[in-house]
């Protein structure tokens, strides 16, 4: 009895995991790439990885959305981090690995404004990007972001101040 | 900003937003993910062994004297996403394992490799690659690379977190040794590895901590000749040298 209960555990599991991934999977990427990541899916998938060995977190569907946002958030802060240094510091980027945030932002004709907010910092950017892209609440902000409800507030008004200071410089 | 500014910029904002509504993803992106998951449980054990060993030497933990050169035949660790300047029709040489690190609390190896992927010569490209997952970039090689003058052909900075900072290099036939001059007055050598072309070299050289940042490159030749020094404030920045900001890794 007891291995069938864990073995239907396990299964249970496993079944909200994959049901997560086809739900949340493109939410994920569409998350990493309007932070800006290089390589939106690599981030998403990483962050579905990091989900899979976190079975309590699972139980709960929203938390597990809540943590594969954090986790997004924070991966692409850190990759940002090195790969916004090696754009500037290396030669010209091969015109292969064009990223998504690029193939995407090429069709729109916002994508002064895009531009614009990929030179924020990262704390402004994922506050302009999670409040006005994604719609979520402070609250869930503060949870992606891991800071309290006050410092959302704060990197929202002052990223909108650098947008703007950035948008006047373009223009 | 005026309530009109702000109006209209948030109403510029939510439609840019759109840009990213048709955001694609690969039409096998489970199979890959269960294919993540396999590499990261056979890896498991190894990575709490490995977790342990950090712990004792520090949230990240890299330096010159740790630093371990192998050669690779590219079938280590596995590397994330979609990958040709590693696949072996298009490296000119082999894939060397420049460095063990730790980043984000996982180990990580760092990989290098000339490489040529569209014929427009050779690049030299890097990875880090922990299990499941991997990240890196490509550096043409200098369009003045001929010129006496030039012997650091490739050059190539990186910073991450944990005030990570890395240099990646690759030099010409003619340099013998390379120092990496910290701005704490230290020198290290560095570790040349044959590229496989043209008779060149590359090293990576990756420091975070507390650990000096490297501030300035000597290559000399044969004859114990300088045959370039590069400032790498002058290449990459006054900000590289700046103090750096540890923070916590990403969770």
């Amino acid at each position: 009895v007891t291995s069938d209960v864990y073995t239907d555990v396990v299964e249970g599991v496993e079944l909200v995991y994959e049901q997560l991934f086809h739900g949340q999977f493109r939410a994920m990427v569409r998350l990493a790439a309007m932070l800006g990541a290089d390589d939106p899916e690599d981030l998403a998938q990483e962050a579905f990885v990091r989900l899979h060995g976190r079975a309590r977190t699972l139980r709960d569907p929203q938390a597990a959305v809540g943590y594969l946002r954090t986790t997004v958030v924070n991966l692409t802060r850190s990759r940002l981090r090195h790969l916004s240094v090696a754009r500037r510091h290396r030669e010209p980027a091969r015109p292969e690995v064009a990223s998504a945030e690029h193939d995407a932002v090429r069709r729109e004709s916002s994508r002064e404004l895009v531009s614009a907010l990929g030179r924020l910092s990262a704390r402004h950017r994922e506050a302009l990007v999670l409040r006005y892209w994604l719609d979520l609440t402070e609250a869930e902000m503060a949870d992606a972001m891991g800071v309290s409800r006050g410092t959302v507030k704060s990197h929202v008004s002052r990223g909108l101040d650098a947008l703007a200071a950035l948008l006047e410089e373009t223009r | 900003m005026n309530n009109e500014r702000l109006d209209e910029l948030e109403h510029d904002l939510r439609v840019a937003g759109r840009s990213f509504d048709d955001v694609e993803v690969s039409p096998d992106a489970w199979q890959e993910n269960r294919r993540r998951l396999r590499t990261a449980d056979s890896a498991r054990g190894r990575r709490v062994l490995l977790t342990a060993a950090a712990g004792v030497a520090g949230v990240v933990a890299i330096g010159a004297a740790a630093l371990m050169a192998q050669t690779s035949d590219g079938s280590g660790l596995p590397a994330g996403g979609r990958d040709a300047t590693f696949a072996t029709e298009n490296i000119l040489g082999p894939i060397v394992q420049a460095e063990q690190l730790t980043l984000d609390g996982r180990p990580t190896v760092h990989e290098i490799v000339l490489t040529d992927t569209t014929g427009d010569g050779p690049d030299l490209c890097d990875r880090f690659v922990a299990e499941g997952s991997g990240s890196g970039s490509c550096t043409r090689r200098d369009l003045d690379a001929d010129a006496p003058g030039v012997a650091f052909d490739w050059l190539s900075g990186t910073e991450g977190d944990g005030g990570l900072r890395g240099v990646l290099a690759g030099v010409d036939a003619r340099v013998t040794r390379v120092q990496v001059w910290m701005d704490n007055g230290d020198m290290v050598l560095a570790q040349l590895h044959p590229t496989g072309w043209d008779d060149t070299s590359m090293f990576a050289l990756t420091l975070a901590g507390d650990a000096p940042t490297p501030q300035r490159l000597v290559a000399y030749g044969r004859d114990g000749n300088v045959l370039q020094t590069v400032d790498l404030a002058n290449r990459f920045g006054r900000t590289w040298l700046a103090p750096r900001t540890q923070a916590p890794p990403a969770r």
